[in-house]
C-alpha cells in the first residue's frame, strides 16, 4: 500500500531578511544531501502569514518562526510537527497554546562553527580591553592599555549549551579554565566543572570574563542584576549573548561607568522590538553587536535544512525527532 | 672583565631605562633579581647596573661589558664604550637607531624579536577574528547609533596574508592556521615556514594580496618597507578585504588607506602602529570609518613582557660566556 506524502508547509516572515528564506531551491539542493526523503513528501509556501489558513488545514507538518501560534489548535488538524529555522524559542513562550500531539523541534546546533569564533573574538576583545581602547578611540585619546595572556584565566559560561559549548571549545584551545552553570548536566567536555545553576552567586567571583547565554525563561529573567555584577571580579569582562531581560541593563551601564568591570560585549536585538536605554549607544567600554554575529547566512540555513531534512527521515521511519524543545523548561 | 673571586671572569652589564615607555617595559632590579634565579648558572657571573633616563649612562658605560636599553646616546659609544661586545635593544622594530654605522667594530646588536610571540599570537587571532566579523564596521555604526546586522562568513573559509614572516608575522601565521585559515606569506628569501600554506618573496606581494581576505603587515621598518602599502596595493586587495597593521605606521600611507576604508573597497581595518605616535589627538584617523585603531599595546604583554626579554637577555649572556654565537642578532645593513 502506497503512503501518502507527508505535506510541509513552509512559512517565511520577511522581517528576519531574505537571506533567512526557505525556497524551494534551497530545499532541492539540501534533498540531494539527504536523498532517502525523496518523493515522499511535499512543500507548499507562504509568507508573512498569508493565506496561512488555508496551508496549514492540510499540512502534516510546519517549518517556519513566526506563525499564529494561538490559532494552531484551531486551524491545523493534521499537524503533529513543528520545525523551527532557529534555536531561542522565547517568542512562543508560553507553550501552552502547544497540543500534547504536536512534537516541537527547533534548529539548536545549527550556528556552529561561526558562534564559537564570534563569542572567541568576543572573550579575546575581553581579554584585550578592545571595549576600552574603542570607546577611548571615539574621543581622540591615545591611551596604552597592555593586557597580560588569555592563557590561564578562568570562563564562566552561564547557561552551558550550543553556544556556550562551542565559546568553551575555543576558550580551552586558548588554555582558559572553563567553569559553567548548566540545567540539564552535571559535566561535559567542553568544560572542567558544570554547576547547577542555583550556584551561580558562588562562581561568578572567580572568572574573568563571564558569558550570559542562557534562554529567557521566567527563571532567567533578571538574572544578572546589580547584585551578580557587584560579585565579579574588579576589571572582569562581561558577555551578553542572552535576550533582552537577562541582565539588568541600568545596573550594567552602571557597573562600566564606575569601571567595575573592564568591557562588556552584548549582543542587542533589533531596537524596534523594544526600547534601547539610550545611555547604551556611548557607554564606556560597552560595544554593542547588532544580533547578527551567530550567523554566518550560507552555513546557517544549510544547516537548518539539514536539521530539517533529518528530522523528516525520523518522522518518515516512525524514529524520534532530533532537537525537541522541552515544553515544561521552555527550550 | 674584572676577575671575580673564583678566578671566573664577571661580566659588567648596564641597564639604561627609558620612564617615557612605562612601567610594563621597566627592567628594575625586582626583575634582574627573578631572572637571576631563573638562571642561576649565569647570574654569579655578571654585575648589573642601571641607569634611568641616561641619568648614570655616562659614568656606567665607561666599564660596560654589554648594554641594555632602547633609547641612548649611541652615537657615542664608540668613543665611551671600549669595553662593549655586546647591545641588546629590548624591542623588536629598531629603525630608531638605523643606519647602524654607529655600531662599533666588533660589538654585536641583538634585539627582542620573538619576546612578542606569544601575545602577537593571541592579537593575530583576534584581529583576524574582528576582520571576518566586521568588528570595524560594527563600531563605527555603535557610534553612529545605528543598528543594521551586519552578516559575515566564516573564518575558516577565509584566507590570511602575512606580510613579513619573522617572529612576529610567523605567530600571526600560527593563530590563523589555528583557526582553520588558509595562510600565505612573504619574506625574503621565501624560505618555508610550518604554518604558511604558500610563502613568497617580495615579488608575491600583489599576488598574496589579491588573493587574501585579511592581510596582516608584520615586517620591519626599512626603506625598502616604507610606503610598501600604498593606493595601487590597496586595490589590488580583493573588494571587502580586511588590514591589519602590527609592523610600523610608516609601511602604509595614512591617506590612501582612509580612501580605501571610506570608498568601502576594504571592509576593515586595525591598526597598532602610527606614523607619529603618540597619534595626535586631531589626526583624521580617529574618525575613519571602519577602523579600530590600538595603540600601540597589541604584542607587549603587560606582566611577561620583561620577563621574556630577560630570558633572552640571560641566554645570550650563557653563550657569550660559553663564547658561542648569539641569538637574534640584528644585521646592520638590513636594519633588522
Amino acid at each position: 500500500m502506497k503512503q501518502s506524502l507527508l505535506r510541509v508547509h513552509v512559512e517565511n516572515d520577511s522581517a528576519i531578511g531574505p537571506l533567512f528564506a526557505v525556497t524551494a531551491d534551497m530545499l532541492a539542493a539540501a534533498e540531494e544531501r539527504h536523498p532517502s526523503v525523496k518523493g515522499r513528501w511535499t512543500p507548499t509556501f507562504g509568507s508573512d502569514c498569508a493565506g496561512f489558513e488555508q496551508n496549514i488545514a492540510e499540512a502534516d507538518a510546519l517549518f517556519g518562526w513566526r506563525f499564529p501560534k494561538e490559532r494552531i489548535a484551531a486551524i491545523a488538524p493534521k499537524l503533529s510537527w513543528i520545525q523551527l529555522t532557529g534555536a531561542g524559542v522565547d517568542h512562543l513562550l508560553p507553550l501552552y497554546w502547544l497540543p500534547p500531539h504536536i512534537d516541537l523541534a527547533n534548529a539548536k546546533g545549527a550556528h556552529k562553527p561561526k558562534i564559537g569564533e564570534a563569542l572567541l573574538m568576543a572573550i579575546l576583545m575581553l581579554n584585550n580591553y578592545i571595549p576600552a581602547l574603542v570607546h577611548h578611540q571615539r574621543r581622540h585619546e591615545w591611551h596604552q592599555l597592555f593586557a597580560t595572556g588569555i592563557a590561564g584565566k578562568t570562563l564562566l559560561v552561564v547557561g552551558l549549551g550550543e553556544a556556550g559549548g562551542a565559546a568553551a571549545r575555543m576558550a580551552k584551545r586558548f588554555g582558559m579554565t572553563v567553569i559553567a552553570t548548566a540545567r540539564r548536566k552535571t559535566a561535559d567536555p567542553t568544560a572542567d566543572a558544570v554547576y547547577p545553576p542555583a550556584r551561580l552567586r558562588d562562581l561568578l567571583p572567580q572568572a574573568d570574563i563571564v558569558l550570559v547565554t542562557v534562554p529567557l525563561t521566567h527563571e532567567t529573567r533578571g538574572l544578572i542584576g546589580a547584585r551578580e555584577i557587584s560579585l565579579m571580579k574588579q576589571g572582569a569582562g562581561l558577555i551578553n549573548l542572552a535576550r533582552h531581560g537577562i541582565v539588568d541593563d541600568a545596573a550594567l551601564v552602571a557597573a562600566l561607568e564606575a569601571q567595575r568591570l573592564s568591557g562588556c560585549v552584548y549582543d542587542l536585538e533589533s531596537p524596534d522590538d523594544r526600547p534601547v536605554d539610550p545611555r547604551m549607544w556611548t557607554c564606556r567600554n560597552l560595544i554593542l553587536l547588532p544580533h547578527s554575529l551567530s550567523n554566518d547566512p550560507a552555513r546557517f540555513m544549510a544547516n537548518v535544512l539539514d536539521i530539517f531534512f533529518r528530522n523528516l527521515e525520523n518522522r518518515l521511519e516512525g524514529r524520534p525527532l532530533e532537537n525537541l524543545v522541552n515544553s515544561g523548561l521552555g527550550y | 672583565m674584572a676577575d671575580a673571586a673564583n678566578g671566573r671572569p664577571t661580566i659588567k652589564v648596564l641597564v639604561e631605562n627609558d620612564s617615557n615607555l612605562g612601567p610594563v617595559f621597566a627592567i628594575d632590579p625586582e626583575r634582574i633579581a627573578a631572572a637571576k634565579a631563573r638562571h642561576s648558572d649565569v647570574a654569579a657571573h655578571i654585575s648589573v647596573a642601571y641607569s634611568k633616563d641616561c641619568d648614570r649612562f655616562a659614568d656606567e658605560i665607561a666599564d660596560a661589558d654589554v648594554l641594555i636599553g632602547w633609547v641612548f646616546p649611541h652615537a657615542e659609544l664608540p668613543r665611551r664604550a671600549p669595553r662593549l661586545r655586546w647591545v641588546h635593544l629590548t624591542g623588536a622594530g629598531v629603525e630608531h637607531l638605523a643606519p647602524f654605522d654607529w655600531v662599533p667594530q666588533g660589538v654585536v646588536v641583538t634585539n627582542n624579536r620573538g619576546v612578542h610571540a606569544p601575545k602577537t599570537r593571541e592579537f593575530g587571532a583576534l584581529a583576524a577574528l574582528m576582520i571576518a566579523n566586521r568588528m570595524p564596521q560594527i563600531a563605527h555604526q555603535q557610534r553612529n547609533q545605528e543598528w543594521v546586522p551586519v552578516y559575515s562568513g566564516t573564518v575558516e573559509d577565509l584566507t590570511a596574508g602575512i606580510v613579513g614572516v619573522g617572529q612576529m608575522g610567523g605567530a600571526v601565521a600560527s593563530a590563523c592556521k589555528d583557526l582553520g585559515m588558509r595562510v600565505l606569506g612573504i619574506r625574503r628569501g621565501a624560505a618555508p615556514h610550518d604554518s604558511v600554506d604558500r610563502m613568497w618573496g617580495m615579488d608575491g606581494l600583489d599576488a598574496l594580496l589579491g588573493e587574501s581576505d585579511v592581510v596582516f603587515l608584520c615586517t620591519p621598518l626599512t626603506p625598502q618597507t616604507r610606503g610598501l602599502i600604498g593606493a595601487r596595493q590597496l586595490a589590488r586587495m580583493k573588494r571587502g578585504a580586511g588590514l591589519v597593521n602590527i609592523a610600523r605606521g610608516a609601511v602604509v600611507d595614512t591617506e590612501a588607506l582612509r580612501a580605501a576604508l571610506t570608498s568601502g573597497q576594504l571592509s576593515g581595518a586595525v591598526l597598532d602602529v602610527f606614523d607619529p605616535e603618540p597619534l595626535p589627538e586631531d589626526s583624521p584617523l580617529w574618525d575613519t570609518p571602519n577602523l579600530i585603531i590600538t595603540p600601540h599595546c597589541s604584542s607587549d604583554d603587560a606582566e611577561a613582557y620583561v620577563p621574556r626579554t630577560l630570558d633572552l637577555v640571560f641566554e645570550n649572556l650563557r653563550r657569550l660566556l660559553a663564547g658561542k654565537d648569539l641569538l637574534a642578532v640584528v644585521d646592520p645593513r638590513l636594519g633588522y
